[in-house]
């Protein structure tokens, strides 16, 4: 069918599948397990006591959590993908979710000797994310300044300073885990791995928080980003300001990758594929992308630690969703690579 | 009342290059204004300086007396429309939907048309014979093609000043004439139009004044017949040209 341009009929539509794939996501993932049930069964379950309240607090908690990451990642991709003009742009291929685990492993590791007891917690669960904040927010403004060339961020620049920065990141991490006990590197060696499983109902409101003010702010911002995706000139010739909108932007999806990456530790690839999903699906406009994207990730990445959790009888242990969507993003990430230099060699 | 766009004494320093050096010139309303000069002269800098695009180093820009430098962005798109020497918008977009970004200045945040958005795109592009290839994709067009859908978009905009740096340069003779026709017909209706042009014939036939720059300097300006003469034509271009009459028409020639 032919694309039209977007208008507010094609936007709610558009976002009413979203919805409808959402939700879809959600229940399906509900069902997934080690032992899949129907969803009639995961209905009559949920009014059982001992059986609902292990519903509730063990598989909700994850596909929610699954969901708020999936969005916050994907939602993250779109707008890293319109700002850096580069259809390659992920916050864990760039390296934004490296700096922010950086960030946060740092932020672990100064407060380590400082608290102690029961307080640790509580503190470590504020300071952990703005610890993540400062290193995704870091990295970006990093990544720009050495990636850009005559206003584009060229995809080469930017998938080279994302390998360095990622290598860089993943060594620091490394040497910071040296530094604490033995129990607290097991943690964040686990955290890195990245999952989405036992989190409390409590975890999730605070990444439910982080996540809803970054995604409201970055969809505030998806009109000049689709005019900042034409460049930085022709956004500005058509009335952006476009510091203050790019500045915005990054803290916006800063937020949103440090957000999750904080609680789930590093899950790659999802800010790419599901972006470049809802272009194939709803067109290259940055206004439906944004919020399709968080719409359609959400389902994504739920599905995902679905399947995940259904291979635990497999491997008997649990099957890290980070490590099934690298599995599944690898490829992707190949396939879009050689089609995007194929396509400007050919412009050339 | 007729616009106006003052550049009083603009100095544009790029790097360690100083790009445009004490320029003064005024545009009215009703008229076009060719800029000419050889490659790198500052010509497509001081366009930048005039759209506000790149900060001054001295000088200021004002438009119908008010200091560009202190007008909101968005208000100032509503007012200056411009296209620049080498925009490369989103390859995927369609040609209507980068049309339709030059509505964006007029619209809300998130900068949605309506129908009768699409209405003045579809005529703009009408105006630039884009009209046929509304409905491709960025990447299928012609270098031709795309500027005149750039072009569409500054019309679309629909500023009362309109800069456009070289908005011909890859239009065969035909289409760069009546791009020309169409740039004089809305400074008819009180546009105040500036382009950068390196034909100079088309320079001398279509403009009601030319400004040639070297070296960052405006060097000569005023009706093309005057302001051409053989010995600014030497100066500006390191080349023996003249200006004569064909047909009644000004036509710049190598001697």
């Amino acid at each position: 069918m032919a694309r039209a341009p977007l208008t507010r009929t094609r936007l709610l539509t558009s976002l009413l599948w979203g919805v409808l794939i959402s939700l879809a996501g959600g229940v399906l993932a509900v069902c997934l397990g080690p032992q899949g049930l129907a969803f009639s069964d995961a209905v009559t379950l949920f009014s059982d006591s001992t059986a609902g309240h292990i519903l509730r607090e063990a598989r909700l908690t994850r596909v929610v959590l699954g969901g708020l990451c999936g969005a916050a990642l994907s939602m993250a991709g779109a707008a890293l993908q319109a700002l850096l003009r580069n259809p390659l742009a992920d916050p864990y291929v760039v390296g934004v979710s490296g700096g922010a685990a950086v960030g946060g492993t740092l932020a672990v590791v100064i407060q380590e000797p400082l608290l102690a007891g029961a307080a640790s917690g509580w503190i470590a669960q504020l300071t952990l994310p703005l610890g993540a904040y400062a290193g995704a927010l870091s990295v970006l403004v990093l990544i720009y300044g050495a990636a850009r060339v005559s206003g584009r961020a060229s995809a080469v620049a930017v998938l080279l300073s994302g390998v360095v920065f990622n290598a860089f990141c993943l060594a620091l991490v490394s040497v910071l885990r040296l530094l604490v006990r033995a129990e607290t590197a097991q943690s964040l060696m686990a955290w890195m791995m990245g999952s989405v499983g036992s989190e409390t109902w409590q975890m999730v409101g605070i990444t439910g928080l982080y996540v809803t003010v970054g995604a409201l702010w970055l969809i505030r911002l998806a009109g000049p980003l689709h005019l900042l995706a034409q460049g930085d000139d022709a956004a500005a010739r058509l009335g952006v300001s476009v510091e203050r909108m790019r500045l915005q932007a990054y803290l916006a999806t800063s937020l949103l990758v440090a957000g999750v990456v904080s609680v789930t530790g590093m899950i790659g690839f999802v800010g790419l594929m599901v972006p470049h999903l809802c272009r194939v699906i709803a067109g290259p406009d940055t206004r439906v992308n944004i919020p399709l994207s968080g719409l359609v990730g959400a389902a994504a990445l739920m599905v995902c630690d679905g399947f995940s959790r259904a291979l635990f009888p497999v491997f008997h242990t649990e099957f890290p969703v980070g490590a099934f969507t690298s599995l599944l993003g690898g490829p992707v990430f190949l396939v879009l690579l050689r089609r995007h230099l194929g396509s400007h060699a050919g412009a050339r | 009342m007729s616009v106006r766009l003052q550049v009083e004494e603009v100095s544009v320093r790029r790097g360690a290059t100083q790009v445009v050096t004490d320029v003064s010139l005024t545009v009215e309303g009703g008229t076009v204004t060719a800029l000419l000069g050889r490659n790198g002269a500052g010509k497509s800098s001081l366009m930048l300086a005039m759209a506000g695009l790149v900060p001054l180093e001295r000088g200021t820009v004002a438009l119908n007396g008010v200091n560009t430098a202190t007008m909101p962005r968005q208000a100032l798109a509503r007012r200056i429309a411009s296209m620049g020497q080498d925009e490369r918008p989103d390859d995927e977009l369609l040609a209507l939907e980068v049309v339709l970004l030059g509505r964006a200045p007029h619209l809300g945040a998130w900068g949605l048309p309506g129908p009768s958005d699409e209405e003045l795109a579809r005529n703009a592009l009408a105006a630039t014979e884009a009209l046929p290839f509304a409905l491709r994709s960025m990447r299928t067009l012609s270098g031709g093609e795309n500027q005149r859908v750039l072009l569409a978009r500054v019309l679309c905009q629909g500023g009362e000043v309109l800069l456009l740096d070289e908005p011909t340069h890859a239009l065969d003779p035909g289409h760069a004439l009546r791009v020309m026709k169409l740039l004089r017909e809305l400074a008819a209706k009180g546009a105040a139009v500036v382009v950068v042009l390196h034909d100079l014939s088309l320079a001398a036939r279509c403009a009601d004044v030319v400004v040639v720059m070297d070296e960052g300097r405006v060097i000569s300006r005023g009706a093309p017949r005057q302001a051409l003469s053989k010995d600014i034509l030497a100066r500006a271009f390191r080349a023996e040209l003249s200006l004569v009459d064909v047909h009644g028409h000004p036509v710049v020639v190598a001697d």
